[in-house]
């Protein structure tokens, strides 16, 4: 399969890279780290001309995060204007809200690369959670940068090794990914743990306090 | 331990769904890692590929790109859209392997040459 999409950036050099990046940040599931890697090793054997596959890549990654981030806010937002019309919820939503304004910024610099088969997820609830625009777009960009840089770079370094390259790779980002995920989720069970017991103490209460 | 999970799906389905799936997917990125290190495929990287370039061979073979040139019977100095082994292949007629083996033994020939210059 990797010999395929390497086959792919040899015939149509960086559209083909842009292209997946584009594609890849909208949650559209194209290995493009692999195809960095590749255009990285064409690069160095001097069939690709470098600020060619970089701007491409990087260019086709940033589009396709800011597509995220707006279908996010058009189709997100009135999803969660909904949800927070419940008063119980309300202070749920406002808690997140305040959060991802906090730290939206940091989470989706490290969505676009650390984390990178996030990053998809991480840009639409960016858009429906109204981060700052301008923000969003200035830790994605650095974001981004990273992550084109290391890939292309690995490319070039490990140009005649890059299967290999590509298996260790996939699989370390996919065992960070997975780790991010895991806290993230064990951190909002937490959460609901708590609030769940909290709501049974007020109803236990409340209910003693009809019966007296 | 069921009791809890049981308890963990009733008050955050969502939560508990997507922490199992990421446990789930842990494990598999990290099993498949540890096998690739304890059991290394053969070491496919150091042969020819269709999917590689003259250029590519070239660099990753640490031979001049005229001698690839001269075997392939290319322009080097022409450039233009670049091209793999695969549709070199094609455009001549003849399987890839057949072209891969071709340029195998124009390696050999000019690392034997290079040997006995030195």
């Amino acid at each position: 399969m990797t010999d395929t999409l390497f086959a792919l950036v040899t015939s149509y050099g960086a559209i083909v890279v842009f292209a997946s990046a584009y594609l890849s940040c909208l949650a559209i599931p194209i290995p493009t780290s692999f195809m960095m890697l590749a255009a990285g090793a064409f690069v160095a054997a001097g069939d690709l001309i470098f600020w060619q596959v970089y701007s491409a890549a990087f260019f086709g990654a940033v589009a396709g995060d800011q597509t995220g981030f707006h279908l996010g806010r058009w189709g997100g937002s009135p999803v969660v204007e909904r949800l927070s019309r419940r008063p119980s919820r309300r202070k749920l939503v406002d808690r997140a809200q305040l959060t991802i304004d906090q730290h939206g910024g940091i989470g989706v610099f490290f969505s676009t690369w650390l984390f990178a088969p996030l990053g998809p997820w991480v840009n639409f609830i960016a858009g429906a959670a109204k981060l700052h625009w301008g923000r969003f777009t200035l830790w994605d960009i650095l974001g981004e940068a990273i992550w084109v840089s290391v890939y292309i770079g690995l490319g070039y370094a490990f140009a005649a090794n890059i299967s290999t390259v590509a298996e260790i790779a996939g699989n370390v980002v996919g065992i960070l990914a997975a780790l991010a995920l895991a806290a993230a989720m064990a951190f909002w069970l937490r959460h609901a743990i708590k609030h769940h017991k909290e709501q049974l103490a007020k109803g236990l209460s409340e209910g003693t306090s009809e019966n007296i | 331990m069921l009791a809890k999970y049981k308890h963990f799906w009733h008050v955050a389905p969502v939560a508990t769904a997507l922490l199992s799936i990421s446990i789930i997917l842990l494990v598999v990125f990290t099993l498949r890692l540890t096998v690739f290190f304890l059991r290394p495929p053969p070491p496919r990287d150091m042969t020819i590929q269709p999917w590689m370039t003259p250029g590519f061979v070239a660099h990753s073979w640490h031979v001049p790109p005229d001698v690839m040139a001269a075997v392939l019977q290319i322009d080097a100095s022409k450039g233009g859209r670049m091209q793999n082994l695969d549709h070199l292949a094609t455009e001549r007629g003849i399987p890839v392997e057949e072209l891969i083996k071709t340029i195998e033994s124009a390696i050999a020939e000019f690392r034997s040459q290079e040997n006995s210059e030195k």
